[in-house]
């Protein structure tokens, strides 16, 4: 490979060549002979440069003031800068034509951009800063959390669907389910036509009850009800209303063992059951998806209701009530109490 | 009194700062100003380039902590302000309105005296670089590695800016003889 030689300049130039250059540049150089007063006029701008920085610095401090006053631009330091921006932005005379103008224009222009990009800064800050801002105040409630699925489904678990009786706050015709669910063939617990509930109980006392009538109906079926029945089972029965059934009619579905079978788990309060389904729901991973939250929201609802309406079922002869068929899943979703099943003395 | 020795340190700085020019100026300003003359081809423009370099090397004379490199900077500054003159100039030639032909401008004499000679007007038509390179070299008589430091260039850019100048010095000059 063969290697190029870099050229270097000066080497290529010859000596007479560079002598000759050397000397036409010293002698025309010293033809130059610079002024006298050049040291003079460097001190004269030194002294300028001085002046206007010492203007600026302590242009504005007395005797008696305090330091902290020089930090202060200097007094009367407005009309000064007015007047060197229009000396500086003024059209130069020295310039043919309209290129004299191009520095008034160019600070015309930029005066004219900052006072929109300020406006334009200034209107869009608010919005930036608060986005709801727009909406009038108007703040949309937080979605439902978790915790409060409980106590939503809480509420309309207390108002059972066409009693009204077993509110405690009395609300007429509660919509019974709250989450849509209509109630269905609410198995009732005490015969038909006797008066469902007491219109004074209160969800407290309701659930407490409910341990000495829960382990009466688990007679005949005592394996499917002492079994421990699966959420779903449980959870998809329709709610039970403590009253007999509205009527709505129709297809009543499950008379809810499990709930008779849930109640004493639940029989502690009716939030602590709210509270442990949802552990489990989220265990299952249940509040990832739309279905599940509200399959979770029957799972409390159904939990809180069977609880409330079961247990305070008066019963006139002081006999534990069955509350429903223990029969998961069977045939006849009869609402009323099952005739097989032989009535326990009451003690 | 802190006021009263803030000023006083202020005024030693100043006295320093003003012997140190005063220094600089009677040892280099003439030098200085012919080397600015070889660039600008204009002797009062070359005066006040290198008059305002002493004053930027005075208001910047306490950041140079080596003495050694003050004539350096100052030599950097004349480079830098005589190319901003160069650089102005074109513009204002460019729209500048033409004057009368019978009236000669005020600077008409110094610059006949001063391209008597063949080479400078030869130099005055390289560019810039160029003629930077070659008055730095042969006026100066400064390495390349100084002249690298002055222009802010490379080495290897200095060789090349020299090799190319000289090439078009001499097909010049052998034009012209």
């Amino acid at each position: 490979m063969i290697r190029r030689r870099r050229s270097s300049g000066p080497r290529l130039v010859s000596a007479e060549q560079d002598n000759a250059l050397r000397t036409a540049l010293f002698a025309a150089a010293e033809s130059v002979e610079p002024g006298d007063d050049g040291l003079a006029r460097i001190r004269a701008k030194i002294v300028a440069g001085q002046t206007k920085r010492a203007q600026w610095r302590f242009g504005g401090r007395a005797a008696g003031e305090p330091w902290w006053r020089s930090l202060l631009p200097p007094r009367g330091w407005l009309p000064a800068v007015v007047a060197a921006v229009a000396d500086r932005f003024r059209p130069d005379p020295n310039r043919a034509g309209w290129f004299g103008w191009l520095r008034p224009a160019a600070a015309v222009s930029t005066g004219l951009f900052v006072v929109t990009a300020a406006s334009w800064a200034v209107a869009a800050l608010p919005a930036a800063i608060a986005p709801n801002g727009g909406t009038g105040g108007s703040v949309k409630p937080p979605a439902p959390t978790r915790t409060q699925h409980p106590k939503k489904s809480h509420s309309p678990g207390f108002t059972p669907s066409g009693s009204g009786s077993a509110g405690p706050s009395g609300q007429p015709g509660g919509k019974g389910g709250g989450g849509g669910a209509p109630p269905t063939g609410t198995p009732s617990c005490s015969p038909p036509g006797s008066p469902s509930t007491a219109p004074s109980g209160t969800p407290s006392t309701t659930g407490t009850p409910s341990l000495s009538a829960s382990p009466t109906p688990t007679t005949p079926t005592g394996t499917d009800s002492t079994s421990p029945a699966p959420d779903e089972s449980s959870t998809s029965s329709p709610t039970p209303g403590s009253a007999p059934s509205s009527g709505s009619g129709s297809q009543p579905s499950q008379p809810t063992p499990g709930s008779a079978a849930m109640a004493p788990a639940s029989a502690a309060s009716p939030e602590a059951t709210g509270k442990v389904l949802i552990s489990r729901g989220r265990g299952r991973g249940w509040s990832s998806s739309e279905s599940g939250r509200q399959f979770r929201a029957e799972v409390v609802r159904a939990t809180l209701v069977g609880g409330t309406t079961v247990s305070p079922s008066p019963n006139p002869l002081g006999t534990p009530v069955p509350t429903a068929s223990p029969t998961v899943g069977g045939p006849e979703p009869t609402p009323t109490i099952n005739p097989t099943v032989p009535p326990v003395p009451c003690p | 009194m802190p006021g009263h020795a803030e000023t006083t340190a202020h005024n030693v700085s100043f006295t320093d700062a003003d012997t140190a020019i005063t220094d600089l100026y009677c040892a280099h300003y003439r030098p200085l100003v012919r080397l600015a003359a070889l660039l600008v081809h204009d002797v009062a423009t070359a005066e006040e380039v290198v008059q305002d370099s002493f004053v930027a090397l005075h208001a910047g004379l306490h950041r140079l902590r080596d003495n050694e490199k003050t004539l350096a900077y100052l030599r950097a500054a004349v480079m830098n302000r005589s190319r901003s003159v160069l650089r102005h100039r074109v513009v204002v030639d460019r729209n500048a309105p033409k004057p009368a032909p019978d009236m000669p401008s005020a600077e008409h004499g110094a610059l006949a005296l001063f391209e008597r000679s063949a080479v400078v007007a030869a130099l005055r038509d390289l560019p810039v670089r160029q003629r930077e390179v070659v008055v730095l070299r042969f006026y100066a008589d400064l390495s390349e590695a100084q002249i690298a430091s002055a222009m802010g260039i490379t080495r290897g850019a200095v060789k090349s800016h020299t090799s190319r100048a000289m090439s078009a010095l001499r097909t010049v000059l052998e034009r012209d003889a």
